[in-house]
């Protein structure tokens, strides 16, 4: 086998030297731009694998050494590149080789074979990675963007029902000292924190000492939602105030009942006027015909 | 962006032919015209190649690479050529001339050509398009004569972040 390679060591030199000037000489590949002692140890080392493996008869060396050229510019050797090395090296050492025998032509063009297939097989691989890489970006980056608009959309409803809440609780002063809450909707907790801030400070600018909280136009008006309107009672008393709840329907009547909830603490009355009627009477005062009508 | 500074022109028909290639956008291109100031591209006219570059650009920044990749091919494949070029070498080869017969100026640029082997080649570009317009022009060349082509780009620089040349190595 010593014999055999004879020829590869007496070449040797000019191989590399060949070999290392037209890696450097074409323009726009990596090799080029690795520069002139980069492109003299990748033609080393690949002369020196083929060496080896001639003398071995094995693909070891050529692997490694393919292997360690595609780590070395990883993400950076294209196809054009590596097709550059396997095609110039080719025609190097089939032309150095001319003398040698059939048997041993024949043997180095099968690893020259076997270098274009691991280099082409690891090529592929890490493009792969890369574009597994970059499809994963992509995805995080779409998911990101998603969530950006989801965030934004929320922050949007959100501002919209707080509109649809402040427009949906309006407290209008009636008469001096009175005040009426003619509620719409549905109503919760987030909708009874509301109703006592705003109406807390309204009885303070107003200087009210009732308030009239007409239901009528609430949907559901369960135990839940008579708890919260009792809360509010007591925040309005704390105030020196008190608060009448008029508009409740028999059908909440007979379900509050139901439910076991007791109201015994709140003024109720059937309706608004009920209501206004009972509030003049507290602030001793009565709506009387106009003189001379 | 690269701009040319001797008052050069650009064939409206090239132009023309781009935004056909982008078919779906409408919407887009009409903005894109809106932006430079132009209503409508006609054909038959030259126009400023820096308003013609500014149109490139923009596009390219709306859609992005991987899709004014596709445009340029598909620009090119539909496009008419001079009868002889049906291999891709001779199509490639002919790029600078193609160039020059679409843009006129002194400080245009070129497209230089050479063959590694009867499968590859190495071009430089140093004209005033983007990018990925010039890799699916190149793609176009050699899908349209039936040679799908890798085409890569080289190390040594990118015009479009700075630097003078690109160089593109096409397998095919």
């Amino acid at each position: 086998m010593q014999a055999q390679s004879e020829w590869i060591e007496r070449e040797r030199t000019g191989l590399v030297a060949a070999l290392a000037e037209r890696l450097g000489r074409r323009s726009g590949s990596v090799f080029r731009s690795a520069g002139a002692a980069a492109c003299e140890a990748i033609a080393a080392r690949m002369v020196a694998a083929l060496g080896a493996d001639v003398t071995s008869g094995k693909d070891t060396a050529g692997r490694e050494a393919m292997l360690a050229l595609v780590q070395q510019f990883a993400g950076k050797l294209g196809y054009a590149d590596l097709r550059h090395l396997t095609t110039t090296l080719r025609q190097l050492v089939l032309a150095a080789a001319a003398d040698a025998e059939p048997a041993e032509r024949q043997r180095v063009d099968d690893w020259l074979f076997q270098l274009v297939l691991v280099g082409s097989m690891r090529f592929v691989a890490q493009r792969e990675e890369a574009f597994q890489e970059q499809a994963a970006q992509l995805e995080v980056r779409q998911l990101e963007s998603q969530l950006e608009e989801l965030k934004a959309a929320f922050a949007e409803k959100t501002r919209l029902l707080d509109v649809i809440r402040q427009a949906s609780t309006p407290i209008a002063p009636v008469h001096e000292g009175i005040l009426v809450v003619p509620l719409v909707g549905l109503f919760d907790a987030q909708r009874a924190q509301l109703l006592t801030d705003r109406l807390l400070h309204a009885i303070g600018e107003a200087r009210a000492s009732v308030v009239i909280v007409d239901i009528s136009g609430v949907p559901l008006f369960d135990s839940d939602a008579a708890e919260l309107i009792v809360r509010t009672s007591q925040a309005v008393r704390l105030l020196g105030a008190q608060m009448l709840l008029v508009g409740l329907s028999p059908g909440m009547a007979g379900t509050i009942v139901g439910l076991g909830f007791d109201l015994s603490s709140l003024k109720t009355l059937s309706s608004l006027q009920d209501g206004l009627a009972h509030a003049l009477t507290l602030r001793k005062l009565r709506i009387a015909p106009v003189a001379g009508r | 962006m690269r701009t040319s500074k001797s008052g050069g022109e650009y064939n409206g028909a090239a132009l023309y032919s781009f935004l056909l290639g982008l078919g779906h956008s409408e919407a887009l291109v009409q903005k894109v015209l809106r932006d430079a100031g132009v209503d409508r591209i006609d054909p038959t006219r030259w126009y400023d190649i820096n308003l013609a570059m500014d149109i490139y650009f923009a596009i390219y920044e709306k859609i992005g690479r991987g899709a004014l990749i596709a445009v340029g091919k598909k620009m090119i494949e539909t496009a008419p050529f001079p009868p002889g070029l049906d291999d891709a070498k001779s199509l490639l080869l002919g790029l600078d001339a193609a160039y020059r017969m679409n843009a006129r100026a002194a400080d245009i640029g070129s497209i230089t050509c050479e063959f590694d082997d009867d499968h590859s080649a190495t071009l430089v570009w140093t004209t005033l398009g983007p990018c990925p317009l010039n890799i699916g022009i190149m793609e176009g060349c050699c899908s349209r004569v039936g040679a799908p082509a890798l085409v890569e780009h080289g190390a040594g620089g990118c015009m479009d972040e700075g630097g003078s040349s690109c160089t593109y190595l096409v397998s095919f």
